[in-house]
């Protein structure tokens, strides 16, 4: 691998944004300006499932400042939007199919006078029958949802033969599991603002993970070409995958195009609750089967998904969890198949982990229950299957380097005492202590489809560097990423490299910053662009010095001589002369994981090129008389192939420790009945357990720098863990998530005797 | 506010009532202690005054939302909102608060579970303001104890919470029990059977573990059964049990 010394990778260089962050420069979406902006603010369906009938807004217009009245009949272009499936309208046209759904959009002098007019519009409604369930959405005779049918998508994983394996396994643990909505509930809601610039262009600055996908539905939205539209991402407080989705882009667009003034529009807090994705809650029927000498043999596994209203991220979601089903072991028999359908619930999308995070609590749970019914150690049992290299997946892909999982069991085992909770003094009589653990492997980039990311580095007349990205950053930190990268390959520090990024006039597509996938995938990208540049600093430093090329190096926006330190060239050098010869400065970079598509039968093929492995440990306190919950340490791992920053990683997976700690406790959506932060709970600061986490570094050889990815993978293993360790502590497993108060005090009532009650024995 | 922005309530005036001086009296008087209805949740939590006569309603004056909302919220808005999960309900009932209601032609005190009727209900008529809070002081040798059960550690509405005072004689007899429990009851109020079922005795595990029985059976006589009685039942006994034994076997223990 990489044996050279590295500069800048590896290092905790302070992140991109970030003094612009901490002093509140930094511009959100919401706080840009423009003269004369107009606020635009949504109504929305109160109904899940019905035709509209008509929608009066006579009155609603004559409301003071109420400037125009939007419904579908004022879109220009294509009224359908969506990442995949284009099953969604910016605007109702004939019927909605959830509660939320937008009907029409006002456009106003200010956000009191927009709410005003929302309020007068009247909307005769023709109620259809819903269904909220999809299981029952997929039987015959149910509401229809979409014309194509309420079926999102099936997905099967064959590998082996189950049904055979399940008769030689000395011990099958069968089970059913379920998760729920969840909302990614990001610190910044969605916003944006538009204005035509003065060439025509429709200008949108939008809080996006997205910017090069958002231009060309809005260009669609528009019925213009894409060069018509540009979109620009401005400062994003967080998207976890919800920002993948267009919100308030094609509203701002259309406002803006059609009045040729600035329109604004930013989402209160109940408004991206109402109508923006959600994780989608699943069912797993998940059995397994091993053998006496503690050998996993078989898995069967159907899982069965709700994608809502929408198909959005839906289609990666069932694909994801049905590849990942058998989590990271090695199982030689494996049956997974997984069906998603349409429901009226709000619409279900991407959400760090696209489904991992939900078929990890099921096959960690497993996982846990064949340990204890061979009377193995839970941690001996993850050692005994892991994945090592040569391991072949459920897709019959053979893993051939980077396989970390052992490495992170390995660096939780000193800290898995199984023991240690009896001899700590209890604080409480009632309370009981439980330690568990959680292991995942995650996919890095898209699945089985094409998703590469373009990159370009320029050297100025001036001898200075521009790296030009797509890559949207939301938070999680590529930005910074991709210029440790650049600048480690081109010997400067990372605050000499000037990045251009997300702005679709000058970058091109990086794709979706999703699937944990920019590091690896725009890092290589990167890293591309940057070596076609060096190759023509070498080359023209050999003959501008006079020496051989293989003598020379880069460093400190010079290229040296190996042999003789006195002969060296500026960049600036290098530029004028090249700009005067015509030589290119400006390079393109581009990579795109190697992988195949699925077969549609068995799922056999190469759906990533890489993958991330993790584990935690969690250590909790459960209460058992009210059914509190308290993490008191997490000990995370994670195999991310090369930490390019470090620190960026540890923060990665303390972000993904609090959002998988909600995941298990306490975050649940219920439609139709949470509305906000008021009644639906993220943990706050006082829930946060200690963190000790832990970077393993099996290198990728194809990755920048052996880099794999983290964002995703620090949320996965985090409730499989706590759900283990609350289990150790009660004698009973909860298999529905969130373990809130009702379902531990339940489990707590019949908690085995040889865990001692409290106040019910 | 919500509710205003919301389009959910209309009125052509919001008066700001939070610096009127006659709302934010606060002192021992005649043998009362005063609180104004102005008067914040920090300051409640922060006053020396409070904190020996009232000790139950500082601490959880203390237990509600986040810094920002005990800075401006007040006990008179946390009354006259009358959520069931309100933290200061059932500490001012143990300590048998009335409420001093005016408007510009009338004034009247009320007990405070006569005013809250029901979740999210008073009996306040238009026009009419909670000026002040009127508690009975707790005397000397009162022990006290507060529990609250959250969906998270801070910044959460309790699902449930419980306020007991009383004393023990020398002879460990319990008298004047008062316990209150939020969230279990659609109006406020004292749990009378478990009280009377203490007082006069000398609590054992027992005779805590029957009161707390008595408490979830009045409970699901004025509540009914619901889905969510499968949770409640066991979490106010264990609720009731831990105040209880916190109240007289630990503290005994520590004395």
């Amino acid at each position: 691998m990489h044996k050279e010394i590295l500069k800048t990778v590896g290092t905790n260089v302070q992140r991109v944004g970030a003094r612009e962050r901490v002093t509140g420069e930094a511009l959100f979406a919401g706080d840009l300006h423009r003269e004369g902006v107009l606020t635009l603010v949504a109504l929305r369906s109160d109904r899940p499932h019905a035709r509209v009938v008509n929608i009066d807004f006579a009155r609603a217009l004559e409301t003071p400042g109420c400037v125009r009245i939007f419904t579908a009949d004022d879109i220009p272009g294509r009224n359908r939007l969506g990442i995949i499936n284009k099953d969604q309208h910016l605007l109702a046209d004939h019927k909605v199919r959830c509660v939320g759904d937008p009907i029409a959009l006002v456009a106003a002098e200010t956000a009191e006078a927009a709410q005003q007019a929302v309020r007068s519009i009247r909307v005769v409604y023709d109620d259809l029958p819903a269904v909220f369930d999809p299981e029952e959405a997929l039987r015959p005779g149910a509401p229809v949802i979409h014309e194509s049918g309420n079926l999102l998508g099936r997905r099967v994983v064959k590998r082996g033969n189950p049904d055979a394996a399940f008769k030689q396994a000395d011990v099958v643990v069968e089970r059913i599991y379920t998760t729920s909505h969840i909302e990614h509930t990001y610190m910044e809601p969605d916003s944006g603002i538009a204005y035509v610039d003065s060439d025509g262009t429709v200008v949108v600055h939008a809080s996006t993970q997205n910017p090069h996908y958002d231009q060309k539905d809005v260009a669609d939205l528009l019925g213009v070409d894409e060069s018509m539209v540009r979109v620009v991402q401005a400062a994003t407080g967080g998207g976890f995958g919800s920002k993948l989705d267009l919100t308030v882009q094609g509203f701002v667009a259309l406002a803006a195009l059609l009045l040729k003034r600035p329109a604004r529009m930013v989402y209160t807090r109940e408004e991206a609750f109402l109508c923006t994705a959600k994780r989608h809650p699943l069912k797993i029927h998940y059995k397994s089967g091993a053998t006496r000498d503690g050998r996993l043999i078989a898995a069967d596994v159907r899982i069965i998904g709700d994608t809502g209203a929408y198909a959005s991220y839906g289609l990666p979601v069932v694909t994801r969890s049905a590849v990942h089903a058998a989590g990271p072991y090695e199982v030689p028999n494996v049956h997974a198949e997984s069906v998603f359908a349409y429901t009226n619930n709000p619409m279900a999308g991407a959400m760090r982990g696209f489904g991992v995070p939900q078929i990890a609590f099921a096959h960690e749970s497993q996982m846990d229950l064949l340990a204890e019914a061979l009377g193995i150690s839970p941690l001996d049992f993850r050692l005994r299957n892991c994945y090592r290299i040569g391991s072949v997946t459920p897709t019959g892909q053979e893993l051939t380097a980077s396989v970390g999982i052992r490495a992170t069991l390995e660096a939780i085992a000193p800290y898995y005492d199984r023991t240690a909770k009896e001899e700590n003094d209890k604080p409480e009589p009632y309370v009981k202590r439980g330690i568990g653990i959680g292991s995942m492997v995650y996919g890095i980039g898209n699945t089985s489809i094409q998703n590469p990311a373009t990159a370009h580095i320029e050297l100025t007349k001036d001898g200075r560097i521009t790296l030009f990205s797509g890559a949207a950053d939301m938070g999680q930190g590529c930005h910074t990423v991709l210029v440790q990268i650049a600048a480690e390959e081109l010997g400067l520090c990372p605050e000499e490299i000037h990045l251009v990024a997300a702005d679709t006039l000058f970058t091109s597509s990086a794709g979706a910053s999703s699937a944990s996938r920019q590091t690896y995938i725009s890092g290589n990208a990167v890293l591309e662009a940057v070596r076609k540049l060096k190759d023509v600093l070498l080359t023209e430093g050999a003959m501008i010095l006079k020496v051989s090329r293989a003598d020379l190096v880069v460093e400190g926006g010079r290229v040296y001589s190996r042999v003789d330190a006195e002969k060296s060239v500026s960049f600036e050098r290098i530029a004028r002369r090249a700009h005067r010869t015509g030589l290119p400065l400006k390079w393109q970079g581009y990579f795109d994981p190697v992988t195949t598509s699925l077969d549609p039968e068995t799922g056999a093929g190469v759906p990533y090129a890489t993958h991330a492995y993790a584990t935690h440990l969690a250590e909790v306190e459960v209460n058992m008389i009210s059914g509190e919950v308290s993490v008191s340490k997490i000990v995370a791992a994670h195999d991310v192939g090369k930490a390019i920053n470090p620190l960026n990683v540890h923060g990665q997976i303390h972000s993904g420790v609090a959002m998988g700690l909600g995941f298990a406790l306490m975050e649940e959506f219920i439609p139709g009945k949470t509305e906000s932060m008021k009644d639906y709970h993220i943990p706050s600061c006082a829930d946060m357990p200690e963190i000790v986490s832990i970077i393993v570094e099996d290198p990728e050889p194809t990755g920048p720098f052996g880099a794999k990815g983290v964002g995703e993978p620090a949320l996965v293993p985090t409730a499989p863990a706590i759900l283990n360790a609350i289990a150790d502590a009660l004698g009973v497993r909860i298999y529905d998530l969130p373990a809130n108060l009702e379902r531990v005090v339940k489990a707590a009532l019949v908690s085995k005797p040889d865990h001692k009650h409290f106040h019910r024995d | 506010m919500i509710a205003a922005r919301n389009g959910d309530v209309a009125s052509r005036y919001v008066m700001d009532v939070s610096r009127l001086e006659d709302l934010r009296v606060l002192g021992i008087t005649d043998g009362v202690l005063s609180i104004g209805a102005a008067v914040t949740f920090t300051e409640i939590a922060n006053n020396p005054v409070i904190s020996r006569w009232a000790p139950i309603l500082a601490h959880a004056a203390g237990c509600v939302g986040s810094v920002q909302i005990r800075n401006v919220g007040t006990l008179g808005g946390n009354v006259a909102n009358a959520s069931p999960a309100a933290d200061s309900v059932p500490p001012m009932l143990v300590h048998g608060t009335r409420v001093l209601i005016q408007s510009a032609s009338s004034e009247r005190l009320e007990p405070l579970n006569k005013v809250i009727i029901g979740p999210y209900r008073t009996n306040l008529k238009p026009e009419e303001l909670i000026t002040r809070f009127i508690l009975e002081p707790l005397g000397n040798g009162y022990r006290w104890n507060f529990q609250r059960i959250a969906r998270r550690k801070a910044l959460s509405v309790a699902r449930m919470n419980a306020s007991v005072v009383g004393r023990m004689d020398q002879r460990g007899v319990a008298d004047d029990i008062r316990l209150s429990v939020g969230s279990i009851t659609p109006e406020p109020s004292r749990m009378t059977d478990a009280e009377d079922h203490l007082n006069g005795k000398v609590p054992d595990a027992l005779l805590i573990r029957e009161a707390a029985e008595k408490v979830s059976q009045e409970m699901v006589r004025r509540s009914g059964v619901r889905a969510s009685t499968e949770y409640k039942r066991p979490a106010v006994e264990g609720l009731v049990v831990k105040a209880l034994t916190e109240l007289f076997l630990e503290q005994r223990r520590n004395a």
